[in-house]
């Protein structure tokens, strides 16, 4: 078997006096595509974060692609973060540019076959376009990258069927291809559960289930239920 | 070009105003004309009746830049926190670059952009007091008013560098786990520029004494930028 991508061993994560992660461990394996589901609050974001380096653990150990997370590291992970914009100045020929000049891995002219091909016109100001065209660039810039760690926090929220139709099947042809590990997190599970080789269901600060997706669903039913379940206070898991 | 480079062409390129919410009305550009038309109209006539008037004596006017060095804490603030506002951190921080070098474009870029808006400033107060002296009839005193301003700003620029890491560090510990000592540091830091806009406005220092002045804030910059740069690596929450 394959190192893990990501090995997280007693990780605890606060801010303040509020319990982010406890006693969280985690081992992603390689070259799959891995959802990582859970309610609002159960602290899958942070652990993105924690992954890129970007919070500080209060303690246990973190190993990404077998180093410490931190900037020396993110050269190897292309990161969308929750909640995102993008720089409101650039032109989407500008975004590329930017994403060329300053992101290892970044491929300029796949970046541009992609803007293509989810209907994105180049010369378009960001700060002129519909949320859902932004999050289409902001997709475009982390899958351009050739990095073995791909980290999507909610690509799909607050964007229209149109485009979340366009950024599925983005994924799914670029998965295919592909032999990236990719981590996705989504509430938009009933339409994304078909991207996953395996999940990790995260619930109050601590791994609740996790499994080869097809194996959970034969045991659990829809990963959309699963969830449901938990955010009712895990009965019936 | 190096990676500094980059980032610094990048923050350059940054608009400093934040980014317009949707759904928000912006104010048209007609309008913003109209305004600025009107401001300037009444500067004019200022300058018309001073010049009219006559022995208008332009000594406290230097005071301004007691103002200008909070202008540029304000700079170096919305330099930080428009990666928060915007929604950009993210990005931002994730960048594969040493947080020596995010500090340092940001710290550089709001360095220049500072020396250019106080540029037009004192461009724009130089044409002002030039348009009274020259209608009271006192051109000679022109060229002695120019090497002043000149003073002035070489003197505002040399201290903006201490003032700028101190709104870099400001911004960067609201938005951190040691939030709890920015009411410190932004107090005694506060103390420190009224104290040095005092000295420097109120007291007739020699060269010597200003230079040592402007040494000694350089250092504090270098202790300034190197406590954002641990901020960022270990206390900054987003």
């Amino acid at each position: 078997m394959k190192d893990p991508v990501v090995q997280f061993r007693d990780v605890n994560l606060s801010y303040g006096s509020r319990m982010v992660l406890q006693d969280f461990n985690i081992e992603i394996p390689s070259q799959q595509v891995v959802g990582i589901l859970g309610p609002n609050g159960s602290g899958k974001s942070s652990f993105f974060r924690l992954i890129m380096g970007l919070n500080q653990p209060d303690d246990g150990e973190i190993a990404v692609l077998g180093h410490s997370p931190g900037w020396r590291n993110n050269h190897q992970i292309a990161y969308l973060p929750d909640r995102a914009r993008w720089y409101g100045n650039h032109t989407v020929e500008g975004a590329i540019q930017w994403g060329g000049d300053l992101l290892p891995g970044f491929d300029s002219m796949k970046a541009k076959e992609l803007a293509e091909w989810m209907e994105i016109d180049s010369s378009m100001r960001i700060d002129e376009m519909s949320k859902g065209q932004e999050a289409r660039l902001m997709l475009i810039m982390c899958l351009a990258r050739k990095v073995p760690l791909i980290i999507l926090d909610e690509p799909f929220t607050g964007i229209d069927t149109h485009s979340r139709e366009r950024i599925m099947d983005a994924l799914i042809d670029y998965v295919t291809e592909g032999e990236q590990t990719i981590l996705i997190s989504t509430h938009e599970i009933y339409e994304a559960e078909g991207l996953f080789d395996s999940v990790f269901l995260i619930n109050e600060g601590q791994v609740a289930l996790s499994g080869e997706a097809e194996l959970l669903r034969a045991e659990h039913g829809s990963m959309m239920q699963l969830v449901k379940k938990m955010s009712h206070g895990g009965r019936g898991l | 070009m190096s990676n500094l480079g980059v980032l610094l062409q990048h923050e350059w390129k940054l608009k400093a105003k934040r980014r317009e919410k949707r759904g928000k009305i912006k104010m048209p550009r007609v309008w913003l004309y109209v305004y600025s038309g009107i401001v300037v109209a009444l500067v004019v006539i200022l300058a018309t009746y001073l010049g009219w008037k006559g022995q208008t004596r332009f000594v406290q006017i230097w005071n301004f830049n007691w103002g200008m060095l909070f202008w540029a804490i304000g700079i170096a603030v919305q330099n930080i926190k428009r990666e928060w506002s915007n929604e950009t951190v993210g990005w931002w921080l994730a960048l594969p670059y040493s947080r020596g070098n995010l500090i340092s474009a940001k710290f550089i870029a709001s360095l220049l952009r500072w020396a250019k808006t106080l540029a037009l400033v004192y461009l724009g107060l130089f044409a002002f007091m030039t348009y009274v002296m020259l209608l009271e009839g006192d051109g000679a005193k022109i060229p002695d008013t120019l090497v002043t301003g000149v003073e002035w700003y070489v003197i505002v620029l040399s201290l903006s560098p201490f003032v700028i890491s101190l709104g870099t560090v400001s911004a960067l510990l609201r938005r951190s786990t040691l939030q709890p000592i920015f009411p410190l540091i932004w107090g005694v830091g506060n103390l420190i520029i009224n104290a040095v806009a005092a000295l420097f406005l109120l007291t007739p220092l020699t060269l010597g004494t200003k230079c040592i002045f402007i040494l000694i804030s350089w250092v504090i910059t270098l202790g300034l930028l190197r406590l954002a740069v641990h901020l960022l690596e270990r206390h900054v929450v987003i």
